[in-house]
């Protein structure tokens, strides 16, 4: 298969750009050495880190799975009273940014703490993450799988056992996955919560040291960490197939009855949203009208609303000029190479957020010192970040404009450009704009990135929020939470809607 | 006058071989079927005649013109020609009649007289104007894609497999209705598939195509009744091969001496008799079941195997004399049962084929 070589030139140069933490981490590891690398990792606190993480990813995965799980079931495969309002409030979390959940507790009690108190926190921040992939599986799994096995005499429970859960098994594997590297990319909530992991660790290295080899290695550690998260559920997903066999359109599943135990299920239902929606923003809303009486900085919270808007359509923009010539080689011309290019473009899916600030920095430094701290480099930044979210979005766009309409419009008479305007653009306009929207609305709520590369003087809504809750002044931090939240709606709404249409 | 000349057109794809020199002559106003198994570079032709892409070597002309040839290639958009692919591939961003319009001139779209004359030709309600493509059924989407291709009054249309996704009962009245708003249209047609039926029933002259190559062009009844080789006849419709000494136009095999169509092998040969041509004369006499024939010489088997599909049924028999197994297709109301010894008789001219080896 022949690649247009402009554009292969150009997929190379984003898949490059994407890798480049990446690869400056194994460099980096390199350079520093064996016996230098030893002396630097091999500490107690090191340790005491792995620890640390180790539990709070094991524990968050597995919690999140469980109830992830059990909502999804509850909603979906029963006769749950209101069950799409329960669909939006459970997904509804994922409007509110992890480190907004923490201040919502951390500012209520003091009790919220430790261990446990972290568990807490990120469970009711990330659980959405198992809860939607599970629920579209759900709903697109076909009933008749089910009714095969209960006419071959298997229980409700064994049915769910042995035929439910193994379909269901890459949706709850995928979701854990992305809630871990959640975990391990979460700095805001957990600082918040003094429980410190591998990224807070290279905050606070990174504040005390600058650029020190001690981050570094550390950064090297968490991207290891990453890659082992995700070989796992690679090899525990194993080679099955799962989608539906067959064709025709499958039924809508006949829900079971929950009889007497409809009490419990809503009031658990009800316990998870009333914890992880009801108190953040309650706390946020108290918080405003205590604020609100004291000061309310209408000037400073325009600037920063502006910045980080600004902020957000330039990556938004960047990251989606990246994205789209990937993904079209990738739709357009599929092969080794474009898979290639393409996996590439995934690599920031397993870096955390702190990893490419941290290498984009030490690197700026090293290689050309003109553009640390501007917002050029943040902007690239985002653009490595945030490209996966615009390649899902541009690949199932392109892949709405299949290559038969480009012929058919040829002919009808139309010169190719003119069929590019007149069948592709409009096909893929709206799915690689809702990707832009994804982005734009990530790059809004970023904090961690955004704290290490943002030029002096440059605060987002992020940062605002986050120099005020340090200074435990949550009266002046409620707005920009509140912004945040509010920004953060319709992008949820929009995952919401996507997931929903199924996979 | 011809519609469509398509000259020694060869087409590889790496080291593989789609077009081995594929000649073609499609008269005007006519419909052609090229038929074929898949893979054997039906649908490559298809888009070489589009302007989808380049032959290697040969000549394509439309109506007299030439659009490709040495140093000559006409881009797809200055052929036109109608192009209606599988499962029609509607633009799903827009409706029923800005679909039809798609091809026309501003000025033509705007008016949408045509549009609805589009719809009436091909069958279908003008109420569907307005609707989106995934509101209509397989069947409707694909005269929508018919009517689209018509509207800018090609002199050739190109329908690529367009019956192939629809399930069975739409096929049938989608293929007649698409075929008739053809017909009535006076506009010349290139129709690919792989289906038999369709070929023989919808079109004027059948293309029997077979690795890269066309094996043999006519009229439906001269392909399915004097296939040119055992290839095509087995392809056209079910077979059966037996072995037989032919001697001017007569064949004599195990099912008696049978007229030879003319032009066939001479010697030892193989005879192609079609399912229908054997036919059931009623039970053979059980007295004399022993003996190699029945009372007048006439032919004897048993019935192995039925098959009944309501309108006819096919029944498996093993001669009695030579134990040649033969397929015999009879109208459904006319069953012998299973076991039973029947009389039976080959109407009408066979094929000679030379033996093989």
């Amino acid at each position: 298969m022949a690649y247009p070589r402009p554009l292969l030139l150009a997929c190379s140069l984003v898949a490059l750009l994407a890798a480049v933490p990446l690869l400056f981490i194994i460099g980096y590891t390199i350079d520093v050495g064996w016996s230098e690398t030893w002396r630097l990792l091999v500490r107690p606190r090191v340790g005491d880190l792995l620890v640390n993480t180790t539990e709070l990813v094991v524990g968050g995965m597995l919690a999140s799975a469980v109830l992830g799980t059990a909502a999804a079931w509850l909603v979906e495969r029963t006769d749950l009273p209101l069950r799409r309002v329960w669909h939006v409030l459970l997904a509804a979390p994922l409007a509110v940014p992890a480190f907004v959940v923490s201040y919502g507790w951390v500012s209520l009690t003091p009790a919220v703490e430790g261990y446990r108190g972290a568990l807490l926190i990120v469970v009711l921040a990330y659980y959405p993450l198992v809860y939607l992939p599970v629920g579209a599986t759900l709903r697109g799994l076909d009933p008749a799988l089910e009714e095969s096995a209960r006419s071959l005499g298997l229980g409700s429970w064994r049915t769910f056992a042995r035929v439910v859960l193994p379909q269901l098994r890459p949706a709850i594997l995928g979701g854990s996955l992305l809630v871990g590297l959640h975990l391990l990319a979460e700095f805001g909530a957990l600082q918040m919560l003094r429980f410190p992991t591998f990224t807070t660790a290279i905050y606070d290295q990174y504040r005390s040291s600058f650029n020190g080899p001690a981050a570094n290695m550390l950064a090297g550690v968490l991207v290891l960490y990453c890659g082992v998260l995700v070989v796992t559920e690679l090899s525990l997903r194993g080679r099955h197939r799962y989608a539906r066999l067959g064709s025709g359109v499958s039924r809508t599943a006949e829900p079971a009855r929950l009889g007497w135990l409809t009490v419990p299920a809503v009031a658990g239902l009800g316990a998870v949203v009333a914890l992880a929606l009801g108190v953040p923003l309650a706390s946020v809303v108290r918080w405003l009208l205590v604020g609100a009486s004291t000061a309310f900085p209408v000037g400073d919270l325009a600037t920063a609303t502006a910045t980080a808007a600004g902020l957000g359509l330039a990556g938004a923009l960047a990251t989606v000029a990246l994205a789209s010539p990937v993904a079209w080689l990738a739709v357009r011309h599929p092969g080794r190479i474009a898979t290639l290019l393409e996996r590439s473009t995934y690599t920031a899916n397993a870096l955390p957020g702190i990893v490419v600030a941290l290498t984009l920095v030490t690197l700026s430094l090293r290689v050309l010192p003109a553009v640390y701290q501007t917002t050029t480099l943040l902007i690239i930044a985002y653009a490595i970040m945030f490209l996966p979210r615009a390649m899902v979005a541009a690949r199932a766009a392109i892949a709405q404009a299949p290559p038969v309409l480009d012929d058919v419009a040829l002919a009808l008479g139309n010169s190719p450009m003119r069929a590019w305007r007149r069948v592709t653009l409009p096909l893929i306009a709206p799915g690689i704009g809702a990707g832009a929207i994804l982005v734009f609305l990530a790059v809004v709520t970023e904090l961690t990135a955004t704290l290490l590369l943002s030029p002096t003087g440059t605060e987002t809504l992020a940062t605002q929020f986050w120099s005020e809750t340090n200074d435990i002044d949550y009266g002046a931090a409620a707005p920009y939470a509140a912004l945040m939240v509010a920004l953060s709606t319709p992008a949820t709404l929009l995952l919401t809607r996507s997931v929903r249409r199924g996979p | 006058m011809k519609a469509l000349t398509v000259s020694q057109v060869t087409k590889h794809f790496g080291a593989t071989t789609a077009l081995a020199g594929v000649d073609l002559h499609v008269t005007d106003g006519s419909v052609t079927a090229v038929l074929g198994p898949s893979g054997c570079g039906k649908t490559t032709l298809l888009r070489l005649v589009a302007g989808f892409g380049d032959p290697d070597a040969g000549t394509i002309e439309l109506g007299g013109r030439q659009v490709f040839g040495p140093g000559r290639s006409v881009p797809a958009q200055r052929r036109g020609v109608g192009y209606v692919p599988q499962e029609g591939a509607l633009f799903p961003h827009v409706d029923v009649a800005a679909n039809i319009g798609f091809g026309l001139p501003r000025t033509e779209r705007r008016a949408g007289r045509r549009a609805a004359k589009l719809l009436d030709l091909v069958g279908l309600d003008a109420g569907l104007a307005h609707r989106f493509p995934h509101q209509l059924s397989g069947g409707q989407q694909q005269r929508v894609a018919l009517a689209r291709a018509l509207a800018p009054r090609p002199a050739l249309v190109l329908l690529d497999e367009p019956f192939s996704s629809l399930d069975a009962g739409l096929r049938l009245s989608t293929a007649n209705a698409v075929v008739e708003a053809l017909r009535a249209n006076g506009t010349t047609a290139l129709l690919v598939t792989h289906d038999q039926n369709e070929a023989l029933s919808l079109a004027d002259q059948v293309a029997v195509m077979a690795a890269g190559r066309i094996a043999q062009v006519g009229p439906p009844r001269d392909v399915y009744s004097m296939p040119g080789d055992p290839v095509v006849a087995a392809f056209v419709g079910a077979a059966v091969f037996v072995p037989a000494v032919v001697t001017g136009l007569t064949a004599s095999c195990d099912l008696g001496t049978l007229p030879v169509a003319a032009g066939g092998a001479e010697g030892a040969a193989r005879v192609l008799i079609r399912p229908e041509q054997i036919r059931l004369l009623g039970p053979a006499d059980g007295t004399d079941g022993a003996h190699d024939s029945g009372r007048n010489g006439d032919l004897v088997g048993e019935v192995t195997e039925i098959r009944y599909f309501g309108h006819d049924a096919t029944v498996q028999l093993q001669l009695t004399r030579s134990g040649l197994t033969v397929t015999a297709r009879i109208p459904g109301d006319q069953l012998p049962s299973p076991g039973a010894r029947v009389r039976l008789a080959v109407a009408g001219p066979v094929t000679a084929y030379s033996a093989p080896g």
